[in-house]
C-alpha cells in the first residue's frame, strides 16, 4: 500500500516535472519540444524565448533590392574596369566560371557614374546614391559577397531560405521560431513591398514562407497604400463582446478539430491568426498610421516626393513596426511604374538604375538617420542586399547580366562595425576575391547578433535535424564590434 | 563462336561505359550527392545517431577520394586536391569522434568540413 502511494506520488511529481520540462524547453530556441505539434497544446509557439547568448540586436530591417542592382554602379568603384572598357573579358578573370548566364558575355562595360569618397571611412559611393553617401560611417560594406545560382528565383530562395528550391523557412521565420514574439498584438515577421512587380521582383511568397517550420511562423504581407491591413475595423452593428464570443466559439470548434488532426500546423496557425487579428484591431492601426509623424520625419523618408513616397512609406512603417517589437521587417523594392521590371537591368542600365536608385536612396538615408536619432540603430540590423549582383561585362549594349560570383551587400547597426569595409572583388568586380561572405554567412551573422547560435537553432523535419543556414553558415567575426 | 564474340563485345562495351562513368563522375549530380550525404551526417551528429553518422562519414570518405582523383586528373588544381584531401581527413575525424561518442568534437569537425566545402566552391563551383 505504501509502495503504491509512493509510486502514485512519484508519478504525479514526475508528470509535473514533465510538463515543466515541456514549458522550459519552450524557452530555449531550438528546444525540440516546441517543434512538436503536441507541445503546441501546452505552449504558445510565439511566446518569447531566451536567446542562446546575449544579443546585440533586437530587430532586423531587411532591405531586399529585388531584381539585383549593379553594385559596380553604386558602391564598388573599379578604376581598372574603366581602363579595360570595351575589351573582351580576360580569361584570367573567368577561370572556372560558367560566365554565360542569361545572355552572352559582352565586352567589359565601365560604369558611367562619377565617384567620391565619403565620411571618415572614405567609402566610395557613386552619384546614384548621394543621400546614402552621407551615412558612410554608419555602414559596414560586405564587398566580397557571393552566392550561387544565376536565376532570380533560385538565388532569391538561397538568399532568404538557404535553399535552392522552395520549402525551407525564411530567415524571418527562423528568428520568430527561435525568439518568439516581442509584441503578441502584432505579427513578428512583416513583409512590406512596393511597386508594380513586387510579386515577381520579390519572387513571391516562397521567400517569406515558414517552409517546414509550423505555419504560424510565416511572414505577414501588408498591403501598399493607406490601409495596409484590410478589415481592421469591427463590422458596424457588432459589439466587442459579440465579436469576442464569436471568436471564442470558433476557437473552441477549431481546437476540437486540431485535437483530431495534430499534424495540421496550418490549423494551429489559423487559430493564432484569428486571435492575432482581433488583437491587431487595437494595435495595428496605430502601428501603421503615419499621421502622427511630423512633417520633418515624413520629408526625411521622402514622403514629399512622388518618386520616393511609396518606398519611403514602407521604410517609415518599418521603423514604427520595429519600435513596437516586430522582430523582422522584410522590405522589397519594386518598380515604381510599368517601364521597369525592378533592378533587373539587362538593358538600359542608365534609365533603370537612375529610377531605382532614386526610389531607395533618400528613404534609406532617412531610415538610417531616423533610427540613429531615436537610439534604435544600435540594436536594429539594417541589411541592404539582393539575390546577386551584376557583371562587369555588358549585355545588349547598355545593360549588365546576373553576377552571383561577387557583389556588395551592406549592414548597419545592431553591433556591426560602422564605417568599415570587409572583403573585396577582383580588379574588375567579377568575383569575390577576399573576405568572401556567402548568403549562409550573412544569415549566420545576423542570427548571432540576435543572440541565436545558427548551429543550435534546429528543427527536426522528416527525420533530419535542419538548421537555418544548413551546413554552410559561418559567423563573420571580423565585422562584429 | 559468333555468340562468344558478341558476348565479349557486349561485356567490353559495358566495362568501357563503366570506366567512362567512373572517370567522369564528379559532376553536378555527384556533388549534390556529396552535399546531401554531408547534410545527413551533420544531422545525425546533432541527433547523436552514431550509426547513421558513421555510415555517412564513411561514405563521404569514399566520395571525397573520388574528388581528389578528379582534381589530380584535371591538373592545375592544387587547391582542389588539397581541399578534397582535407575533406577526407575531416570525414575520418567524424568517424573516429563518433566512435568515441564525442559528438561535440564530431560537430566541430562537421562545421570545419562545411567551411572546407565553401572554400573549394569559392574557387571551383562554376555558377
Amino acid at each position: 500500500m505504501t509502495i503504491d502511494q509512493n509510486a502514485r506520488r512519484r508519478f504525479l511529481v514526475n508528470a509535473g516535472y514533465g510538463i515543466g520540462a515541456y514549458a522550459f524547453s519552450g524557452l530555449l530556441p531550438g528546444g525540440g519540444f516546441i517543434s512538436s505539434v503536441q507541445a503546441a497544446e501546452y505552449l504558445d509557439p510565439l511566446a518569447p524565448k531566451q536567446p542562446h547568448h546575449t544579443p546585440k540586436a533586437k530587430a532586423v530591417i531587411w532591405l531586399h533590392m529585388a531584381g539585383a542592382p549593379s553594385t559596380l554602379d553604386l558602391f564598388d568603384y573599379k578604376p581598372e574596369l574603366v581602363k579595360l572598357h570595351g575589351q573582351p573579358l580576360p580569361d584570367s578573370f573567368s577561370k572556372n566560371l560558367k560566365t554565360a548566364t542569361d545572355g552572352g558575355v559582352g565586352a567589359l562595360y565601365a560604369t558611367k557614374r562619377t565617384w567620391k569618397q565619403y565620411g571618415e571611412s572614405g567609402a566610395w559611393f557613386s552619384d546614384l546614391v548621394p543621400n546614402l553617401a552621407q551615412h558612410a560611417d554608419k555602414i559596414c560594406f560586405l564587398k566580397g559577397s557571393k552566392t550561387e545560382g544565376s536565376t532570380h528565383v533560385i538565388a532569391s530562395l538561397k538568399l532568404h531560405t538557404s535553399g535552392l528550391v522552395p520549402g525551407r523557412p525564411a530567415l524571418g521565420s527562423w528568428i520568430q521560431y527561435g525568439l518568439g514574439t516581442n509584441n503578441p498584438d502584432l505579427p513578428a515577421f512583416v513583409v512590406l513591398a512596393n511597386g508594380k512587380s513586387t510579386g515577381g521582383g520579390g519572387r513571391g511568397q516562397v521567400i517569406w514562407s515558414s517552409g517546414f517550420l509550423p505555419a504560424v511562423y510565416q511572414g505577414t504581407a501588408f498591403r501598399q497604400g493607406d490601409s495596409p491591413i484590410l478589415h481592421l475595423d469591427r463590422p458596424a452593428g457588432v459589439s466587442d463582446v459579440e465579436q469576442r464570443n464569436t471568436l471564442e466559439l470558433l476557437k473552441t470548434l477549431n481546437q476540437r478539430t486540431a485535437a483530431r488532426y495534430p499534424a495540421d500546423t496550418e490549423l494551429e496557425a489559423r487559430l493564432r491568426s484569428y486571435d492575432l487579428a482581433y488583437r491587431m484591431q487595437k494595435s495595428a492601426p496605430e502601428a501603421v498610421d503615419l499621421s502622427k509623424e511630423t512633417d520633418a520625419t515624413k520629408k526625411l523618408y521622402g514622403l514629399d516626393d512622388k518618386s520616393t513616397v511609396e518606398y519611403g512609406t514602407n521604410l517609415l512603417r518599418a521603423r514604427r513596426l520595429i519600435e513596437k517589437g516586430v522582430r523582422f521587417v522584410h522590405v522589397i523594392s519594386g518598380s515604381p511604374d510599368d517601364s521597369l521590371p525592378d533592378w533587373d537591368a539587362h538593358n538600359n542600365i542608365e534609365k533603370n538604375h537612375g529610377t531605382m536608385a532614386k526610389l531607395v536612396d533618400k528613404p534609406i538615408a532617412g531610415l538610417l538617420a531616423d533610427l540613429e536619432a531615436r537610439g534604435l540603430l544600435k540594436d536594429t540590423l539594417v541589411v541592404w542586399t539582393s539575390e546577386f549582383g551584376r557583371t562587369p561585362y555588358g549585355q545588349t549594349g547598355d545593360g549588365r547580366d546576373h553576377n552571383p560570383w561577387g557583389f556588395t551587400s551592406w549592414v548597419a547597426g545592431g553591433g556591426i562595425k560602422a564605417g568599415y569595409t570587409h572583403g573585396a572583388t577582383d580588379e574588375i568586380g567579377l568575383r569575390a576575391a577576399s573576405g568572401i561572405v556567402d548568403t549562409y554567412d550573412l544569415q549566420a551573422t545576423l542570427l548571432h547578433q540576435l543572440g541565436l547560435d545558427h548551429r543550435k537553432l534546429t528543427f527536426q523535419y522528416q527525420g533530419r535535424q535542419e538548421k537555418a543556414t544548413t551546413v554552410f553558415g559561418d559567423v563573420v567575426q571580423e565585422i562584429i564590434t | 563462336m559468333y555468340k562468344k564474340r558478341l558476348l565479349h563485345l557486349a561485356l567490353s562495351s559495358l566495362l568501357a561505359t563503366t570506366a567512362i562513368t567512373a572517370s567522369g563522375a564528379v559532376d553536378e549530380d555527384f556533388m549534390r550527392t556529396v552535399e546531401d550525404t554531408f547534410k545527413s551526417a551533420d544531422s545525425a551528429i546533432g541527433l547523436k545517431d552514431a550509426k547513421t553518422a558513421t555510415a555517412d562519414a564513411k561514405e563521404l570518405e569514399k566520395l571525397f577520394k573520388e574528388v581528389v582523383d578528379h582534381y589530380v586528373k584535371k591538373g592545375d588544381a592544387e587547391e582542389g586536391v588539397k581541399l578534397s584531401q582535407k575533406s577526407i581527413d575531416l570525414s575520418s575525424k567524424i568517424v573516429t569522434t563518433v566512435a568515441a561518442k564525442d559528438f561535440d568534437s564530431a560537430a566541430v569537425a562537421s562545421a570545419e568540413l562545411g567551411r572546407t566545402c565553401k572554400s573549394c566552391h569559392n574557387v571551383y563551383k562554376q555558377d
